[in-house]
């Protein structure tokens, strides 16, 4: 077991997430926890690298030699710009799809919805 | 001071997922969003930071009007259940998730290996960026330079998203209540404030565009707050006739020139043609027009999905 | 180069999309695919002779994205841009919207991109893309579309993603590098331990898409929702699912050393079983065909993790030949739920009256499935069965008893009085020579197999004639015992009935996944650590 603070936390609030996940009678409520999960690991990703007193890749210091030991990891970060963006277009889809869905059914409730569309 | 935030987050997250209404969910992934902003800012990443709080207000808008048209478009059948908890029944529905996702934690953190942070790709990006893409900010010279294949994908997610949205939107059934749009009743303050803030959005929106190589910000964090200012102009003067179907033609003929751009002066490596003397200017063009392409493509596609959301009673 | 293998498909798609009318746009639309056929024919004859690798853009090799064109990758593009031609020659009357061919051209572009790189997290992009691509297609019929597929399909897919892209992240932390071909390097230099984490999350993430065992409760909803055009799901089940089976090989030939061989090799036949049980009490044609998808992909899977040379290249093979006949049958499904307007098999009689060549065709990819001989299914059954000892092969003749089973149910539809009302269709010749051009491939594919596996995979493979016939003695008795368990156990069950509604909810979805990982996590470090 080897951890900084910040991937600690991340694997925490992705396990809080899969634990909502796998408790929530909600479909919206479900939109949401995936959204918490998305988070996590943007979080973890972030935390690659990370160290106190850290610079953002920014800035005409950024090439000097002595500070590039302080400047923070710049891939993870373009990386998780695409995930960023990626998680709210497909959350986006998912709502509206939940909104039809409530029209017809009347309900968000993923039980209810089950055995609607079995029956 | 990230530690303290980071429980916070925690806290936040918890509540979250205990919370049985659904409209203070909402609040609280809206306040979870903003520590979320604030901790990758202190992670040293304004960009994603930016991104991140941008992308929220969206987040909260969309689960909004959710919320919103629950009402709108029909009772929920199921009755809510009691509100107080017992603990009984607490114990029934989480115990087992609990052990489960607690085992699963546990095991994670006890295969945790044990490991060196590599960081030959870090040193290489900025050693090399200014040479290869240009700019100051090296997030953007990743994203716009060297791996520019995967930005067109995501500009891509979100031209197919649009339409995904709109696809899924359609409804068989009758409309209800086809002529009321949201409601902004009553409140004169808060369309006087949006009034003084929305000129403010597009400037700032603009700036982050254009000064995407050289501060924090880039074409999407721009895009999203210039679709922000699109929307406080349709709450303000309750405009009802727009067309559309131009502004997602317009989307994807943007995309189109995206990818050309990308394909002309990355792929086939236009910048190696240049002369020495001209090279910073023409790397400093092309970073502020991928950028206001961008932007242009993503204000665009959040608007026509705000629109699809507010008007999902219509046709 | 290899980069407009991706770009131009997305390209055009974009432009028909904005400046054709429908008809024009149709006609152009399947000359671009017969062009793509033949670049990527030629794609394919270099690549035989030697990798093709490109960095995009004029950067050093470890900083942009590479990507890569060896025999495995550019024979499943020659599949795919095969497949594409096909099923929109297939669907040209059927379809008329503009919007229907924007999406398949984007999808032919996406499922090459995912064949030709070598990048991690270009693969994440690639399949979020790819999920809303079919989660549109899928629920391209309005009026009788079911929202509650897609949505289960979607938002489950976002999660085991979730999975994936955390183990990419541990991946970049330890080696510093997302090119899978780099990684492969620095991971030998590493401890073994080091990689039970990363590897167990990716995994969770690629048999997701894969639909290994407790799994695959979305590939159903997905494949046989009424509301997806016969094409796509034609598309989906051939191909679409190929390309996570793809992936599973590539990531294990990056996590050598500790690829849990033994756990998949187990999880593939649990998962053939299942799903063919899970298919026989299925009475929607396209859930039928659906179920045996994830049955096949078991057997894919087993093939390919047995270890064995001759288990492997006929595992490679089986994917080519699942490809040819499921589309095959999802087809011409199609044709006959038009024409008879149910897609109950009860009610469905006498195909072969009302339409010959349509039941010709199915009659063929019937053959093929089930693994007749001269047909290609028992050229690659012949091969996964070469080198294995007899409990696997005893396993491996129960799967294909299995499969035969419900075929005989499925053709079941063919004979007899026809059950059609007296409203007569003309069928469509594009849609009779297509399906017709997939069941004669599968018919070759079993004469020429040899030659086949030498076209696509560059290795010779020889036949042993007792033993094949030894395959063939195997078949007929399968083929009396299946008929004779069909009739008298079959039909008359109830059983079935019960287990036909068995499905997994969203919750019972995220709790699998989280079980699945756990155990994959557990095997792999307790034999590797």
């Amino acid at each position: 077991m080897n951890f900084e603070i910040v991937e600690l936390f991340s694997i925490i609030l992705f396990f809080i997430s899969f634990f909502g996940l796998i408790t929530s009678k909600k479909a919206l409520k479900s939109i949401v926890f995936t959204l918490l999960l998305q988070t996590a690991v943007v979080m973890f990703f972030l935390s690659i690298g990370f160290g106190e007193n850290i610079l953002p890749p920014i800035g005409e210091y950024v090439a000097n030699p002595d500070y590039v030991h302080r400047v923070a990891d710049p891939l993870p970060q373009a990386l998780m710009l695409t995930a960023i963006i990626i998680g709210v277009s497909v959350s986006a889809i998912n709502i509206v799809m939940l909104m039809t869905i409530f029209r017809k059914h009347k309900t968000t409730d993923w039980d209810i919805i089950k055995k609607e569309n079995m029956g | 001071m990230i530690q303290v935030l980071l429980v916070l987050w925690l806290a936040m997250a918890m509540m979250i997922v205990f919370e049985r209404k659904i409209a203070k969910i909402i609040i609280f992934f809206g306040i979870f969003s903003l520590i979320t902003s604030f901790c990758f800012l202190l992670l040293g990443s304004p960009d994603v930071a930016m991104a991140e709080a941008a992308v929220s207000v969206f987040t909260t808008i969309f689960f909004v009007v959710c919320f919103e048209k629950y009402h709108n478009l029909g009772v929920d059948k199921t009755t809510e259940p009691p509100p107080k908890l017992k603990v009984l029944t607490f114990l029934k529905t989480y115990t087992l998730p609990l052990v489960f996702s607690g085992f699963l934690f546990m095991l994670f953190l006890y295969f945790i290996p044990e490991y060196t942070v590599n960081t030959y790709l870090k040193t290489q990006y900025i050693a090399m960026f200014a040479r290869d893409v240009g700019g100051e900010n090296v997030v953007t010279a990743i994203y716009l330079g060297y791996r520019v294949y995967d930005t067109l994908f995501e500009a891509l997610i979100l031209v197919v998203s649009v339409i995904a949205v709109s696809h899924m939107s359609w409804y068989e059934g009758v409309s209800v209540k086809d002529d009321t749009d949201v409601e902004i009743d009553g409140t004169e303050m808060a369309i006087f404030t949006l009034r003084i803030v929305c000129p403010l959005l597009l400037i700032f929106g603009i700036y982050l565009i254009a000064n995407g190589q050289l501060t924090p910000g880039g074409g999407f964090q721009g895009g999203v707050v210039i679709a922000t200012f699109f929307i406080c102009r349709y709450l303000i003067y309750d405009i009802y006739d727009i067309r559309i179907g131009r502004i997602i033609r317009i989307e994807e003929l943007v995309f189109a020139v995206t990818t050309l751009l990308a394909v002309f002066i990355v792929f086939l490596g236009a910048s190696a043609y240049m002369p020495a003397n001209y090279l910073t200017i023409f790397q400093d063009v092309y970073l502020v027009l991928m950028n206001a392409l961008i932007g242009m493509k993503v204000a665009c596609a959040f608007f026509i999905i705000f629109y699809r959301y507010i008007g999902i009673e219509r046709k | 180069m290899l980069a407009y293998f991706v770009i131009i498909p997305v390209l055009i798609a974009v432009f028909l999309y904005l400046f054709s009318s429908a008809k024009s746009g149709r006609i152009l639309a399947i000359l671009i695919q017969a062009a793509l056929v033949a670049f990527s024919y030629y794609l394919f004859s270099l690549s035989r002779v030697e990798e093709i690798v490109t960095v995009i853009g004029i950067y050093d090799g470890d900083l942009g994205i590479v990507l890569m064109s060896d025999n495995l990758s550019s024979s499943f593009i020659l599949l795919t841009s095969f497949i594409f031609l096909i099923t929109s020659i297939y669907s040209f009357h059927e379809n008329n919207k503009r919007l229907f061919w924007f999406l398949l051209f984007l999808w032919e572009g996406l499922l090459i991109g995912i064949f030709l790189t070598r990048d991690f997290f270009n693969i994440f992009v690639l399949m979020e893309v790819l999920a809303i691509v079919v989660v549109i297609l899928i629920m391209f019929n309005r009026e009788n579309r079911n929202l509650y597929d897609g949505i289960i399909y979607l938002m489950a897919n976002l999660v085991a993603i979730q999975f994936y892209l955390f183990g990419v992240g541990y991946v970049y932390m330890i080696t510093g590098t997302l090119d899978m071909y780099l990684a492969a390097q620095y991971i030998a230099q590493f401890d073994r331990s080091a990689l039970i984490l990363p590897y167990a999350l990716i995994m969770t993430g690629i048999a997701f898409k894969c639909a290994l065992l407790p799994l695959f409760s979305w590939l159903p909803k997905a494949h046989g929702t009424p509301s997806a055009p016969s094409s796509v799901s034609a598309i989906l089940s051939g191909l679409h699912i190929k390309s996570s089976v793809y992936l599973f090989l590539r990531i294990q030939q990056v996590f050598q050393d500790i690829s849990a061989r033994e756990f998949f090799l187990v999880i593939g036949i649990a998962t053939g079983i299942v799903g063919f049980i899970m298919a026989l009490s299925q009475k929607d044609l396209k859930l039928i065909l659906a179920y045996h998808t994830i049955s096949q992909v078991g057997l894919i899977m087993a093939a390919l993790n047995i270890g064995d040379f001759y288990s492997h290249i006929g595992g490679l093979y089986h994917i080519f030949n699942h490809a040819l006949f499921k589309s095959c049958l999802f087809l011409s499904a199609g044709v006959i739920a038009e024409i008879y307007k149910t897609r109950e098999v009860y009610k469905i009689r006498g195909v072969f009256k009302e339409a010959p060549i349509i039941g010709l065709a199915t009659i063929l990819a019937v053959f093929g499935i089930t693994g007749a001989p001269l047909f290609n299914g028992s050229i690659s059954k012949y091969f996964i069965a070469t080198n294995t000892n007899w409990l696997l092969n005893a396993i491996l003749i129960f799967m294909s008893l299995g499969t035969i089973i419900s075929f005989i149910k499925y053709s079941s539809i063919l004979w007899g009085k026809s059950s059609a009302g007296e409203t007569s269709i003309t069928i469509d010749k594009c849609r009779q020579l297509t399906t017709l051009i997939l069941g004669l491939f599968c018919f070759f594919g079993g004469i020429f197999g040899a030659q086949f596996i030498e076209f696509l995979f560059n290795v010779q493979v020889s036949m042993n004639f007792i033993g094949y016939l030894e395959k063939v003695l195997v078949f007929a008795i399968s083929l009396t015992v299946g008929y004779l368990i069909y009739t008298h156990f079959i039909k008359t069950s109830s059983l079935l009935g019960r287990i036909c509604k068995a499905r997994l909810n969203f919750r019972g979805m995220c709790a699998s996944m989280g079980i699945f990982f756990m155990a994959i996590l557990m095997i792999t470090g307790y034999f590797y650590s």
